[in-house]
């Protein structure tokens, strides 16, 4: 009796300073959890993208990108292959931490890559839901985060996390709303909110899966306001964490070459 | 003979991507129907070329033969193009616009075929991008990518982190298409040689294709230094070459019996000048903005002097020796050295909004009056760009202006996509100005456009 009676206190002594280790957690910690967890040395992801417009008309892309940690931000080259009038585009990120990342784009046509300004990341990406912006890697560093609450969603208990750009971040949005799972991290649903403060975007992850044992969202679905029926679904087709993807990639001449 | 060479291409371009390991083949291009519809003038004469309408159908296509990581590849571009109008020469032409082998490795990548290079940072007008002769039948009624000309080159790539020099050897020398002598989209000032033919007596022998033999001097080489540094893109760019453009001179046959046997004892040759060009070019963004500048010196190069009606006034026999040495002696054209420069800003707000703005400046170096061309030209471009409907519908606008002569054109249209893969266009180009202006002579060329195209 004594022992089971030592067994709870444990047990309850456990629970409560992991408790408190979460309820130490500031607005920062939940965010970079969120946003690195499927953080790898490099990602070569094959992605459908099906856009449906309010009209209900549908169009299908397919892209590859590969990306590539450096100790001074990550760099992300983006090539489409799917349907044919975009075969070849490209887009070469260079995201800088607490800087503004560099952009080129690559149409096949021009036969030259062209910089895009910062301030591109609020252009439809192919048309679809998607900015320019959200084909980036989000930098925690970036930005000032803020615990609002906690709320359940789709029955999991949720941090609730706004996220303001930092001074000189150029950004699509004046602030993001995050619902990030408690014990995983994930994020289960973006709020986009523009520079007026009005929603924009909402973003819902339809599906995580573990992949070498690494929490990642493998298809999500993002709903304009104002827009109808319109959506756009991101299907992950392959994703591979950790392969060896060579420093070329992140060239222009790479982007270029098509 | 000239289709054999192409069809051998294509045939090892097949052959050796069918037995390279992991190659995967990709056939890519679009079909293209445009049909322009000239506008109707006050003044137009009744005699008028109608042929100018067209009905122009273009086969667009690209073979690639590449390894998984895209360090071996075999890349063919071929355009096939069919005028039932009859705007072209032979009704049905085709065109191997590159075609090139390339092998890559990350410090150092090497190609070699017939290939189009895009050089300098600008948009549209690049004073460094000398590399290519381009397609003029058409003026520019047909896109820049469309008007490029693929070289015969070897081109060495050294790479280094954000940095890229790039050396290229161009052996074969290939010079512009210009318009026909009868054709609408001949600019005024053209001298070519079928414009000269009837204008010289009969003893002025008029050679034609005389362009510079494929030996090792006659090489045009070219150089190219790219990167970042900081948030700035740069290229600087050496070219030593032949100017695209042939220029004339008359030369004496230093030989008295030529005559007396029936031969001609002047020449008139077209001849492809040698010339340097030094350039460079920038861009970077600022917020919504990207700045962009591109600039080139050349070193001297032939210019004609307008052509003198009176050396042609003494007709008779009696005055035939006058006439020749007045020929002979005639200064035709002289060398200038010159610079142009581009100098813009683009503007992008979403996808619902893109401007470019550029002013390009030419100048011709120690200019003299006689000259065919200004000393100073001055232009201002613009493009308006606004993508709507999930950028289905785009809505464009493009034009220039002549600051110093005032002359202009302009070229909006609309195009839809009507599914991913079928697109329609409707557009109009006009032109205006005055006489003896770039595309104030061009002003009856006016026309509306339907374009329906198909990728595949």
């Amino acid at each position: 009796m004594k022992s089971r009676i030592l067994l709870l206190i444990a047990i309850v002594t456990i629970l409560a300073f992991a408790a408190m280790a979460w309820a130490e957690l500031s607005a920062f910690d939940i965010a970079k959890k969120s946003l690195e967890l499927d953080k790898a040395a490099t990602k070569t992801t094959l992605y459908q993208m099906t856009v449906i417009n309010k009209r209900g008309k549908t169009k299908v892309y397919k892209f590859k990108v590969w990306e590539k940690d450096y100790p001074d931000g990550a760099k992300k080259l983006v090539r489409f292959l799917e349907p044919s009038d975009a075969n070849g585009t490209g887009l070469l990120n260079f995201e800088k931490i607490g800087a503004d990342d560099l952009q080129w784009l690559f149409l096949p046509s021009l036969r030259k890559s062209r910089r895009l300004a910062a301030g591109d990341k609020d252009g439809e990406f192919m048309g679809s839901d998607l900015f320019y912006q959200d084909m980036e890697t989000m930098t925690a560093e970036d930005y000032t985060h803020e615990l609002l609450s906690q709320a359940m969603l789709d029955g999991k208990q949720c941090y609730i996390v706004q996220s303001k750009p930092k001074p000189g971040i150029s950004s699509a949005y004046s602030f993001t709303k995050s619902w990030i799972e408690t014990g995983t991290f994930i994020g289960r649903k973006i709020e986009m909110y523009d520079k007026n403060g009005k929603l924009l975007k909402t973003m819902k992850a339809k599906k995580v899966e573990q992949i070498t044992g690494i929490w990642t969202i493998t298809s999500a679905e993002i709903v304009t306001e104002g827009k109808g029926k319109a959506k756009t679904k991101l299907d992950m087709v392959e994703r591979q964490y950790n392969s060896e993807v060579p420093d070329n990639y992140f060239t222009t001449q790479f982007l270029e070459r098509f | 003979m000239r289709i054999a060479r192409p069809l051998v291409c294509l045939l090892l371009l097949i052959v050796l991507s069918a037995s390279a390991a992991h190659a995967e083949i990709k056939l890519n291009g679009t079909v293209s129907n445009q049909m322009r519809l000239r506008l109707l003038q006050n003044d137009m004469p009744e005699d008028y070329d109608w042929d100018f309408t067209m009905l122009l159908s273009k086969i667009d296509v690209i073979l690639r033969a590449q390894d998984d990581e895209r360090t071996a590849r075999l890349f063919a571009n071929i355009d096939f193009r069919h005028d039932p109008t009859g705007v072209f020469e032979n009704d049905f032409e085709w065109r191997l616009r590159e075609v090139y082998a390339g092998y890559y490795q990350p410090y150092y990548s090497v190609e070699i075929g017939k290939r189009i290079y895009a050089w300098g940072l600008a948009d549209e007008f690049n004073p460094t991008d000398l590399l290519n002769p381009e397609d003029y039948r058409w003026f520019i009624s047909v896109d820049k990518t469309d008007r490029k000309i693929g070289v015969y080159s070897a081109n060495l790539a050294l790479n280094y982190e954000n940095f890229n020099l790039q050396g290229v050897v161009i052996p074969v020398f290939e010079p512009v298409l210009l318009p026909e002598q009868d054709s609408d989209w001949r600019p005024w000032q053209l001298v070519t040689l079928d414009s000269l033919v009837g204008a010289f007596p009969d003893y002025v022998d008029l050679q034609e294709d005389t362009r510079p033999e494929m030996t090792a001097n006659n090489a045009e080489v070219a150089a190219k230094l790219a990167g970042t540094v900081a948030t700035v893109d740069f290229q600087l760019v050496y070219f030593n070459g032949f100017d695209d453009q042939p220029t004339f001179d008359i030369n004496i046959i230093p030989d008295p019996n030529v005559v007396m046997e029936g031969g001609k004892p002047l020449v008139l040759r077209e001849e492809y000048q040698r010339y340097a060009a030094y350039g460079g070019s920038f861009a970077f963004t600022v917020d919504k903005f990207s700045l962009r500048g591109e600039g080139a010196y050349y070193t001297p190069r032939y210019y004609m002097y307008e052509f003198d009606d009176s050396l042609m006034q003494v007709g008779n026999l009696f005055a035939a020796f006058d006439l020749m040495t007045g020929l002979a002696d005639h200064t035709w054209r002289v060398r200038k050295p010159s610079w142009s420069a581009v100098g813009g800003v683009d503007y992008r707000s979403g996808s619902e909004l893109y401007v470019n703005m550029q002013y390009v400046h030419t100048q011709i170096l120690d200019y003299e009056e006689d000259l065919l061309y200004e000393e100073n030209e001055g232009m201002v471009t613009l493009k308006v760009q606004s993508l709507l409907l999930d950028e289905d519908l785009d809505l464009s606008f493009q034009g220039a202006a002549n600051v110093w002569h005032g002359d202009w054109y302009i070229k909006p249209y609309v195009r839809y996509k009507l599914t991913v893969d079928l697109a329609a266009e409707v557009g109009i180009q006009l032109y205006g100005g005055d006489e003896k202006t770039t595309f104030g002579d061009m002003d009856d060329n006016d026309f509306v456009y339907t374009l329906v195209e198909y990728a595949f």
